[in-house]
């Protein structure tokens, strides 16, 4: 954890130039002394600056953050940010020499208020906040410029937003939403799949964090950043104007086989290819797409469109195989012997057990699990549920259950939920959309019997439950209300109370290690196992999660292998460190910070189909924007950009 | 819809207004650089900062109004900004107004004059950028302030994209989209709205100071749209075409007047004495003239005359021409529609009832349904493209195009369907009843659209073997819904000349060939008409010449027609007399004399004289031949010539049903004739010409003749070939 020399930082002065190196106060972001290697100087971002070094020409620093805004942070597109910060990073230099010093001074701040007032986004004004702030109170550091202070310096750069920090795939937000504003939806597609190669499941799916970590959403509503997103995918889609893209990359002769063809593994295939490597996916079920296939129902992701965004990976060059399971089917050694990097994303399909009596007797109404339920709707099984059907489970999965129940006509359907309603995992919107689609709901319950007659299930006995102290989850815990049990009539029970990856593939000489949640243990943020050449990554790796994050960890993981294969070890270059110190930092996104912006347009709404329409049908609930929806929408973004910059100093190594 | 306070006035706004808007509605008076009426806004100058109370300081051209805002335009703070915004680009802008073209119409200069800014206080580094030479257009990075209009009026005025916007931050510069050259209609859009000089008109760099220009105002008569246009003349020349404050010009506006110019332009008759064509004198000519058709005429009677008239003439001239042959009590008189074997107009009239199109072209923006059919627009009336990009971009119209070939606006299409072996029929019937995803995405558009256009084009006139077929595809669209529908030609007159009554007159081509072969008429008079060897009638009329005694042509310009002419009698041009013409949405139009000349006589003074010999009194000048002759026919409501400006001739409907079974055609290669790009018939090629050792001076486009074959790509239909007949 580094020490700090001297700072400003959110508004702090912090002045340790008189104390010595062991008694200076740390750093008020956790950051390391040395990244990759090399020495940490300074930091610059919109917090203001540190200064780490004792040996640090900061005006040196302030100069080359202004000259890179000028030329990498900002995208160009107002005369303040474009014009401004390059007339300011050169007129600094006069600050260097003592001729005239007060007047530069003050054209420097004329030209920083001129700056930070007029521009059209906030990369160019949080820029000026760092300068602004050593102006006016160190001034004295500036020494006079000696080359020998930046010999050996790199500086390193991150351009980013609290959206793209929100979202777990990093998607440029401001980016595509600023080509939706232009009318160029395909330009804002392929910005999207530089992290994201399924935006049309995402932007269906999505529990869109990005919209929580949005600044317009402090003011009034977040920006519908997911509801633009499906709209640059239907674009092309819907206009028919998809082309199956030529992969040119020259080949690197390596071969990666992905065992899991769902979001995370399609999303890493996808890179690696691009890469040229040669990619094979073994998927065990009939169908690719993981969970969106077969745990997502048909009206939250239509499956032709699902299978149009596979066939454009797969166009790639990526080789498929159905119905093969690791373990069963083929061995993890058979495949390390085939190929250069494995690279397992096998998923979270197992479902615990409600624990109840009753539960395992065989009775007849008692289904397995709520996925398996869906997976066999998904796969055009023949399901039978009752006239009175019970799911037991807060999650997205349960949801998901009985909204595809009423879709198939039964009326009385119920979700029986041990917490309350604002702890529920789901998503608040799907648990209104089921409420008014009509099943009924039942918080602070849980199951405790299955009372079955002949072996058909008649009704299920539960217990109230209150919170009670918070668990390791920071949730409070469900307590049973002791006498307080009830029966509830029924013929079904479904039970989607959480999954877990199945590992049973695994044995002790593959020596890969399983955490205590039964995932896969991986290297932080390399993805790679104790076994180099074995990666995992999405939910058997991190635990059932969301398709955005299995994206995410696709991608991260394509970057390590691809590393790995073609370096000899994955690792994090210099700008990755610096894009996980601000993300874990959280310095990204300030749910506190007053804005002053003037108020915009309400947050434009898809068209949906009413509730009847949505009860009776498998149809896609919401329609996609049209082109002036989307104007209107993308028109409401603030473009949160901002840098950050590392100063770095190599250490001279000894040969 | 709420109300909001600027500078002390309470203003009414309305929803999706911005505060830019609502002042400009208001003549409040905020400077603006990259803001432009027709585009989407972008907010990137920051010279129309306003300040809202309680919030700060905002670019008005992009922030919503809301109800309660109280605005304030010139406190001292929203001065300084402004001005701070303009000081930045001056820093990095060459001083280069003594030797740049834009100087004295330039925005940068006017907007530092009016905020007070005279000298330069910091001296830094100035730009080291590339200039770019894209043929007609220059672009210099150096003066560029990356206000983005031209990328945006390139993208969602005319729909080409031709331009885009390279690399980051301060190191952006404005290139071509795919790198290379300008792949776009050169229309010059993009030079009028530049606010500097970065994008200049190659053939007029240097040429002249502004000051020293006179503008004025006509409207163009190369194309069917007829947009005014505004010339810029010094010393009785024409130095430059530029957009209107209404209009939009196209290539053809913008360079097409330099035939003009072209050393090969008539001045002076060419007779044909004996065995050569020879210039003549006037005198001279008009003498001969009179002896040898009093000759024929008293050989072979006054029936022997006939005269064919072609659609770039005034609706005067045609007038004039219709007048000469009732005079004579004959009815031997036909258009170059005809010739061309250009049927559909025929079925056009018996199914609409008139011939007049259905709406206007300002009405396509309210559109949310768009078909073209059959159009390549670009070689047709690209000013409509324009009207339909715009619908689309700013009005989210679903816009299908079923052609030949793919346009270059693909990208804004919802469909853009080939008709295989020129078969749109099949297009028509799969959209009526195929159970594909495609069509029944367009069916149920169809049903849900309420505001419908069609334009229909030379590629399905000219490849489709059932002319009838559109017109059940229309009943099936519902004519209910149909506000607009233009049926289009390339020629700028050629509504003029259908409602003219030629077509009507009960003579044919047919008629014409079989008397010339038969010897019935042996003096033929041509008006401004160029048979192209692209269609039948035109070749086997070529073929019959030498059986005539008398050919007497008039035209600007001698052609492979002419060639056998005893006379060619050379007449003004659009652009040095006034006259009208009838646009493709039915508005009369008159042009304006922009350069003199005395040494030519107009087409309506020809005419005179042909009447003159013929012994029938047809007015001298095209007032007269339009106050007596056309004011009074209805729809024209009686207006003077002299009053005359824009006009919007009535018309009546009257739909007529249509009982149609479709028969799959044979699939057939078929050969299309259609316009090189940036070409309107044989006129615009004039247009290409070279001043001697100038290497700007290139004026015009040569004509392209590249005949495209269908490719692996499928950007064209199976089954045919266009092939360019600018020279044919």
């Amino acid at each position: 954890m580094a020490k700090l020399y001297y700072g400003y930082w959110n508004d702090k002065l912090i002045d340790n130039r008189d104390i010595d190196k062991s008694d200076r106060s740390s750093a008020p972001i956790k950051i390391d002394t040395i990244i990759n290697k090399k020495n940490v100087k300074a930091f610059v971002n919109w917090n203001g600056f540190l200064v780490f070094d004792e040996d640090t020409d900061i005006l040196a620093v302030l100069i080359k953050y202004m000259k890179d805004i000028s030329e990498y942070g900002c995208c160009g597109r107002c005369f303040a940010g474009r014009t401004g910060t390059r007339v300011l990073s050169e007129y600094l230099k006069t600050l260097y020499f003592r001729e005239n010093f007060e007047d530069n001074v003050s054209r420097v701040f004329k030209m920083i208020s001129a700056i930070y007032n007029s521009s059209k986004c906030t990369v160019a004004p949080t820029s000026t906040i760092p300068l602004k702030n050593f102006l006016e109170h160190f001034q004295d550091e500036i020494k006079g410029m000696v080359l020998s202070k930046l010999q050996g310096t790199e500086y390193v750069k991150h351009l980013t937003t609290p959206c793209t920090y929100g979202c777990n795939a990093n998607i440029k937000i401001p980016e595509f939403i600023e080509s939706i504003k232009d009318f160029r939806p395909l330009d804002a597609l392929s910005i999207i799949k530089e992290t994201m190669p399924i935006p049309g499941v995402c932007g269906r799916v999505c529990p869109h964090p990005c919209e929580s970590n949005c600044r317009r959403g402090l003011l009034e509503e977040p920006v519908n950043i997911m509801a633009l997103k499906r709209y640059a995918w239907d674009y092309e889609y819907y206009h028919n104007k998809g082309e199956i893209v030529d992969n040119n990359v020259e080949s690197t002769g390596k071969r990666v086989c992905v065992v899991g063809g769902g979001p995370s593994g399609l999303t890493a295939a996808y890179y690696l290819a691009l890469k040229g490597h040669k990619v094979k996916i073994l998927e065990m079920l009939p169908k690719a797409g993981g969970m969106v296939a077969v745990g997502i129902p048909e009206y939250r992701q239509p499956r032709d469109l699902l299978q149009a965004e596979i066939d454009a990976i797969l166009s790639l060059g990526v080789e498929i195989e159905y119905n093969k399971k690791l373990g069963s089917d083929v061995s993890l050694n058979e495949i390390k012997e085939n190929y250069d990097a494995v690279l397992l994303t096998v998923g979270a399909f197992k479902s615990r057990a409600m624990g109840v009596e009753g539960e395992k007797l065989g009775y007849k109404g008692v289904l397995k699990s709520g996925i398996d339920f869906l997976q066999a709707v998904a796969l055009g099984k023949e399901v039978t549920v009752g006239k009175k059907v019970v799911v037991v489970g807060g999650g997205n999965t349960a949801i998901d259950c009985v909204r595809t129940i009423v879709r198939l006509g039964v009326k009385d359907v119920n979700l029986v939920y041990r917490r309350s309603r604002n702890e529920m995992p789901a998503e608040a919107w799907e648990v209104d959309e089921a409420e008014a689609e009509g099943v009924k709901l039942h918080f602070l319950v849980n199951p405790v019997k299955v009372i079955a007659e002949n072996n058909d299930v008649v009704s299920v006995e539960c217990v109230k439950m209150q919170l009670g102290a918070p668990d390791e989850s920071g949730r409070r815990r469900p307590v049973p209300i002791p006498d307080s049990n009830f029966t509830l009539d029924c013929d079904t029970i479904i039970p989607a109370i959480g999954q877990f990856p199945n590992l049973d593939f695994l044995g002790e000489e593959d020596g890969i290690a399983v955490t205590k949640w039964n995932t896969i243990h991986v290297e932080e943020d390399l993805y790679m196992t104790a076994t180099s050449a074995v990666f995992a990554a999405g939910d058997c790796e991190w635990g059932p999660d969301t398709v955005v994050r299995a994206v995410s960890a696709g991608r991260r993981a394509a970057s390590m292998i691809d590393r790995y294969m073609m370096e000899g070890k994955p690792y994090l270059t210099d700008e990755e460190n610096l894009e996980l110190l601000l993300y874990k930092n959280r310095v990204v996104f300030d749910k506190d910070e007053q804005i002053c912006e003037p108020a915009t347009i309400p947050r434009v709404k898809q068209h949906a189909l009413t509730y009847k329409e949505r009860a009776n049908s498998f149809d896609e609930v919401e329609k996609p924007f049209t082109s002036k929806q989307a104007y209107l929408e993308a028109s409401r973004c603030m473009r949160c950009m901002r840098m950050a910059m590392l100063v770095l100093e190599r250490v001279e190594e000894d040969n | 819809m709420g109300y909001i306070t600027i500078d002390g006035s309470t203003l009414e706004y309305f929803d999706n207004e911005t505060i830019l808007d609502v002042a400009r509605r208001n003549d409040i008076y905020i400077p603006v650089m990259c803001f432009l009426k027709e585009i989407t806004p972008t907010g990137a100058c920051r010279l129309c900062l306003v300040e809202i109370e309680t919030v700060g300081v905002v670019a008005s051209c992009t922030t919503y109004a809301s109800e309660g805002m109280v605005i304030n335009t010139n406190t001292p703070e929203v001065l300084e900004n402004r001005k701070a915004m303009l000081e930045f680009i001056l820093l990095k802008h060459p001083l280069d107004c003594p030797v740049c073209d834009k100087g004295g119409e330039c925005t940068l200069q006017d907007l530092a004059f009016e905020f007070g800014i005279t000298e330069e206080n910091i001296s830094l580094k100035k730009p080291n950028r590339p200039v770019s030479d894209w043929e007609m257009i220059i672009y210099d990075g150096n003066l560029c302030v990356l206000c983005e209009r031209c990328v945006k009026v390139c993208h969602e005025i005319t729909g080409c994209s031709a331009l885009k916007i390279d690399g980051r931050g301060y190191n952006s510069i404005i290139t071509s989209s795919n790198g290379k050259n300008l792949d776009c209609d050169f229309c010059g859009i993009c030079v009028d709205v530049c606010p500097v000089g970065a994008l200049l008109d190659k053939s007029y760099k240097h040429k002249i100071r502004p000051w020293d220009l006179e503008s004025k105002m006509t409207v163009c008569a190369i194309c069917p749209v007829g947009c005014k246009v505004e010339y810029d003349i010094h010393d009785n020349k024409i130095l430059r075409g530029k957009s209107t404050k209404d209009s939009y010009i196209c290539s053809l506006g913008r360079y097409g007047y330099n035939y003009l110019y072209n050393p090969v332009k008539l001045k002076n008759p060419v007779v044909n004495f004996s065995g050569g064509l020879t210039e003549s004198k006037w005198k001279g000519a008009m003498e001969i003239l009179e002896q040898r058709i009093m000759a024929v005429v008293e050989k072979f009677g006054k029936d022997s005359i006939a005269v064919i008239v072609g659609s770039r003439l005034s609706n005067e001239a045609i007038y004039n021409y219709l007048d000469i042959i009732d005079g004579l009590g004959s009815n031997k008189i036909i258009s170059d529609l005809e010739l061309n074997g250009n049927k559909f107009f025929n079925y056009y009239k018996k199914f609409i009832g008139t011939y007049h199109s259905i709406g206007s072209l300002e009405n396509i923006k309210k559109s949310d349904l768009i078909f073209v059919i059959g159009s390549d627009l670009v070689s047709e009336a690209v000013g409509i493209k324009w009207e339909i990009i715009q619908a689309v971009v700013g009005n989210g119209a679903n816009l299908y195009t079923i052609g030949l070939k793919k346009y270059e606006y693909d990208s804004f299409t919802k469909g853009s369907l080939l008709a295989d072996y020129g078969d749109f029929a099949n297009i028509f019937e799969k959209i009526k009843n195929s159970k594909d995803k495609l069509f029944t995405d367009i069916r149920s558009i169809v049903e849900k659209a309420d505001n419908i256009t069609v334009v229909i084009g030379n590629e399905y006139i000219f490849s489709e073997a059932d002319l009838e077929s559109v017109f059940s595809f229309l009943q099936f669209i519902d004519y209910n819904k149909i506000m607009n529908l233009f049926p289009l030609n390339e020629k700028a007159n050629f509504m003029g000349m259908l409602n003219s009554g030629i077509y009507d007159n009960g003579y044919s081509a047919e008629n014409l060939i079989k008397d010339v072969r038969l010897g019935k008429v042996k003096c033929l008079i041509s008006a401004d008409f160029y048979p192209s060897k692209t269609s039948l009638h035109n070749n086997e009329l070529l073929g019959l010449l030498d059986s005539l005694e008398c050919i007497v042509v008039v035209d600007m310009f001698r052609n492979s027609f002419s060639e056998k002419a005893d006379f060619i009698i050379p007449v003004l041009s659009p652009m040095e007399k006034a006259e009208t013409y009838t646009t493709i949405d039915g508005y009369i139009i008159k042009t304006d004399v922009v350069v003199e000349n005395n040494s030519l006589i107009s087409d309506v003074k020809m005419a005179s004289i042909f009447g003159g010999i013929l012994s029938t009194n047809i007015p001298v000048s095209a007032k007269d031949v339009w106050d007596k002759n056309i004011s009074i026919k209805s729809g024209h409501m009686n207006i003077k010539f002299k009053e005359l400006k824009r006009v919007f001739l009535d018309r009546e409907f009257s739909i007529k049903k249509i009982n149609y079974k479709y028969k799959k055609a044979a699939s057939r290669s078929k050969k299309v004739y259609v316009n090189s790009r940036h070409h309107n018939g044989l006129l615009s090629t004039f247009a290409d010409i070279m001043e001697q050792d100038n290497p700007y001076s290139r004026k015009y486009f040569s004509f392209d003749n590249e005949i495209l074959y269908p490719d692996d790509k499928e950007n064209l239909a199976r089954g045919v070939v266009l092939v360019p007949k600018n020279n044919l």
